[in-house]
């Protein structure tokens, strides 16, 4: 079962607010090896919070979030809690840009002895602005962990994120974003999102050390007449203090949506990524192509054809080969209040 | 017992938020789906070296509301996938 929910009361206005947030999905199991079924399992994050904002001089206000997580993997063995405490104070420069400071204090505890739990604290600032048709959102702080054993292997650095869009109802929306986080696996469910269930793999969780993680990405997503048009390019790095684990990926993809008729739409796409193991000396390349079909045969019911193509070719042993899977799916909606 | 003193207590608040969204209206799905997918793999080191039918039936439903007090957005996908004939892959 994948899926996700997310529940928020408002106790007091937006003054005191409660979340509750599940998100259950798939990851590789080795991510050495072949992102097959039976190289993956299921892995969830279930969270609740608690925030206080309280308005101080003007429209500023200090804010203050407690978070208690915990993540679980069906196969592998690196089950963990979190407790994180963030306090933010922000400044409203005008109606559409805002900056502010904030510190986050987290502890991860893992279930097994095997990973190093640790404490990670964060100081940073933030600013965000509301252009026409584009928004801008700059963070950049400094991140340290404290591992409960093997002091060495802690991680420290600057960590942040850029992100400017392009809105919707232009001509020509586009994205680009630039992260750098020091996490371990775990804290990549915390960023995952209904839309990645269907682009396995999310994350490859058979480790849960600390690493430093960047990523680069940028989206362009044109239309044309009935062809919406998503094209992504993606390089993404990370390295770890302690084991030989490094890892770089650079991924492309391309997707058309064409609405055929008023009931019919025609998805054409492909994917190439590269990704290596630095410490191993591997490199894998997998190539990805797709075609769907989906046919809305009454209000309640749909169908769906596909076809895919895999060619993954790697220099790791036994682990390359050519794949195809046509697929036929039938939908019987039993209620819909929509 | 007061009233207030009653609402104060946890698992009376918990079922009043559970209950608050029944107040206002609630959307809702579920939808069940049947699918089959033939796969052919050339490798033939590993287990995936296979040609194979796999059958899908699967379930999803989906809720939401949102309302000044509450908000909820919920969308779960559960699917089988049962193996039928299995034969080694000729490429």
């Amino acid at each position: 079962m994948t899926g996700k929910s997310d529940i928020r009361w408002n106790a007091i206005g937006q003054k005191l607010t409660f979340d509750l947030n599940h998100f259950r999905t798939e990851s590789t199991i080795n991510s050495f090896r072949p992102n097959t079924p039976s190289n993956r399992q299921e892995t969830q994050r279930l969270s609740g919070s608690v925030a206080y904002n309280q308005t101080t001089f003007g429209n500023q206000s200090f804010s203050l979030q407690a978070t208690h997580a915990i993540n679980s993997y069906d196969d592998t063995e690196n089950d963990s809690k979190n407790n994180s405490i963030r306090i933010g104070y922000n400044i409203p420069i005008e109606e559409t840009r805002r900056l502010g400071a904030f510190t986050e204090m987290s502890r991860t505890e893992f279930d097994t002895l095997n990973f190093n739990d640790y404490d990670k604290n964060t100081l940073g600032t933030y600013f965000e602005s509301q252009l026409a048709n584009a928004t801008l959102e700059i963070e950049l702080g400094y991140t340290q962990t404290d591992q409960e054993f093997g002091h060495v292997d802690n991680v420290s650095g600057i960590t942040g994120r850029l992100r400017l869009e392009r809105g919707v109802g232009t001509v020509l929306p586009w994205s680009i974003s630039i992260d750098r986080a020091i996490s371990d696996r775990s804290s990549l469910l915390e960023r995952g999102t209904l839309d990645e269930i269907e682009f396995i793999p999310l994350d490859n969780s058979d480790t849960a050390t600390v690493f430093v993680q960047t990523d680069a990405n940028f989206t362009v997503s044109p239309q044309f007449g009935r062809n919406q048009i998503t094209a992504t390019i993606s390089i993404g790095e990370e390295n770890y203090e302690s084991i030989l684990r490094d890892r770089r990926s650079k991924k492309l993809s391309l997707n058309v949506a064409r609405q055929v008729s008023a009931n019919t739409i025609l998805n054409v796409g492909g994917q190439y990524a590269d990704e290596q193991f630095l410490d191993q000396n591997q490199k894998d390349e997998v190539t990805n192509a797709t075609i769907n079909l989906r046919v809305e045969s009454s209000r309640r019911t749909h169908l769906r054809f596909g076809l895919n193509y895999v060619k993954r070719s790697s220099n790791a042993n036994g682990t390359s080969y050519e794949e195809i899977i046509g697929q036929i799916a039938f939908s019987y909606a039993l209620v819909d209040k929509f | 017992m007061k009233l207030v003193t009653l609402l104060s207590k946890p698992p009376i608040c918990i079922v009043m938020i559970l209950l608050s969204p029944l107040a206002h209206p609630l959307d809702y799905a579920l939808s069940t789906e049947l699918g089959a997918e033939h796969s052919s793999n050339s490798n033939k080191q590993s287990s995936n070296g296979l040609r194979q039918w796999i059958y899908t039936p699967a379930l999803s439903g989906r809720l939401a509301h949102s309302s000044d007090a509450v908000e909820l957005d919920s969308d779960y996908f559960l699917q089988r996938r049962r193996v039928r004939k299995r034969k080694r892959s000729d490429w």
